[in-house]
């Protein structure tokens, strides 16, 4: 009996450290997550982009939409997609810039995905560069025009990019492009 | 004596094992919640309960509006898209079966429905399910649509169903001023795609759920239509993480 009830205590004391053991542990854990920062979102736009601390607004435009003619061609859609600002709208004016009627539009980063990936990745474009960049800076907010050449097809000052400076990084806002009048 | 000296030497050995394995588990647990699932011997719901299905916007690459749906019907081509119900909720339906023959040639669908479904207030759906275990059947409703010379505008949208999450889709916004017309035929098409698994294999087959109707109010209202109809076919959504 005495060697049975030393083997009962010595359980319960067993249980019970184990128990204290889990509690502190959750104790423990559960307040180092409680007292967590706030989740670090993913680098985006030009922040998701391997430049210099030192680059200049400028310098960080440019290579953003160099970049995104250069992912078009990799077709390297989650790479493409951090260019782009939630909200981010893509317009085809259909030539006719004056006649906003006839746009048609794709609107927020779903769509624009999209049109990246049944539109633009099927013709699988070999060159996709901007070019002749005519910038306008205002604060946080760049207005670019651009000339456009995806493989054979070149497009004089067809584009229009607007830029949104957020965090400290630049991303794409929207592009309306075929703004060349027939 | 002599016999209790090396279990007690053995359970000294043991116990501080024993802390140290709990410590290390319950800081598994709560840093690493993703082992969770394989140390309880789960695995996803898509894979546990059949009427669970991937719903996504594209099937080439998943996206982050990737969910696991629950649905009241099969939507895979193991079974026959036929027995998804012609009658549900407010809404009945017929089978209008694809006269033209170019749609079949084009698409080689394993399994193609069309219905038109008609709820009390009037207002007509149409259901396509398209099955197919290739890229070929999937044409992009919006790639058809500017063929065809219909102008046309593209967003997501998230539909709430009942017992909870979003299901996402693709929505178009379509017109066309047909000859001899005064005004735009308009079309508002809703449409995802459906994975019997997480793997989303090709092979495995995947199910394009499509809606179009005309226009019933704004494109929202319409939607809202749209989503009402979705609700009678599904009834909750998780989306993934990533």
């Amino acid at each position: 009996m005495q060697w049975r009830s030393w083997a009962v205590g010595l359980m319960y004391r067993y249980f019970a450290l184990i128990g204290a053991v889990i509690g502190f542990c959750m104790v423990l854990t559960t307040s180092c997550i409680a007292s967590a920062e706030p989740p670090i979102l993913p680098p985006h736009g030009s922040c998701s982009l391997p430049l210099p601390a030192t680059a200049s607004d400028e310098e960080a435009i440019r290579a953003i939409l160099t970049a995104e003619g250069e992912l078009v061609v990799a077709q390297n859609i989650d790479a493409l997609m951090k260019l782009w600002r939630e909200g981010a709208k893509i317009t085809d004016a259909k030539n006719t810039p004056d006649d906003p009627q006839d746009d048609q539009a794709w609107l927020d980063k779903d769509a624009i995905r999209h049109r990246y990936v049944r539109t633009v990745f099927p013709g699988a474009p070999a060159q996709a560069t901007p070019k002749d960049l005519q910038l306008q800076l205002m604060d946080d907010r760049a207005i670019v025009a651009a000339t456009t050449q995806i493989g054979g097809e070149i497009s004089p000052a067809g584009d229009r990019w607007t830029l949104v400076k957020d965090q400290n990084c630049w991303a794409i806002q929207s592009l309306t492009y075929n703004l060349e009048a027939k | 004596m002599l016999t209790e000296a090396p279990q007690t030497e053995s359970k000294s050995k043991v116990r501080p094992l024993a802390v140290l394995g709990l410590f290390l588990l319950a800081m598994l647990f709560v840093y690493f919640p993703q082992f969770q699932i394989p140390l309880w011997g789960q695995s996803s719901s898509a894979q546990n309960n059949p009427l669970v299905y991937i719903a996504d916007l594209d099937f080439w690459q998943r996206t982050n509006r990737e969910s696991a749906v629950t649905a009241v019907s099969h939507f895979d081509l193991a079974h026959d898209l036929n027995a998804v119900p012609l009658a549900i909720g407010d809404w009945k339906g017929i089978d209008v079966p694809e006269t033209n023959q170019e749609v079949m040639i084009l698409l080689e669908p394993e399994q193609y429905i069309q219905r038109l479904y008609q709820n009390s207030a009037g207002q007509y759906i149409w259901l396509s399910l398209i099955g197919g275990r290739s890229s070929q059947p999937f044409h992009a409703p919006d790639i058809c649509y500017d063929a065809d010379g219909w102008q046309y505008n593209l967003g997501s949208h998230p539909m709430t169903l009942a017992n909870g999450g979003a299901l996402y889709g693709l929505w178009l916004e379509a017109k066309k001023r047909m000859p001899g017309d005064a005004a735009d035929t308009e079309h508002i098409v809703f449409y995802f795609y459906l994975f019997p698994n997480a793997e989303r294999r090709l092979s495995d087959g995947i199910v394009l759920f499509k809606l179009t109707s005309g226009r019933y109010g704004s494109v929202e209202e319409t939607l809202a239509v749209h989503a009402d109809f979705v609700n009678q076919f599904f009834t909750d959504a998780n989306t993934r993480q990533e």
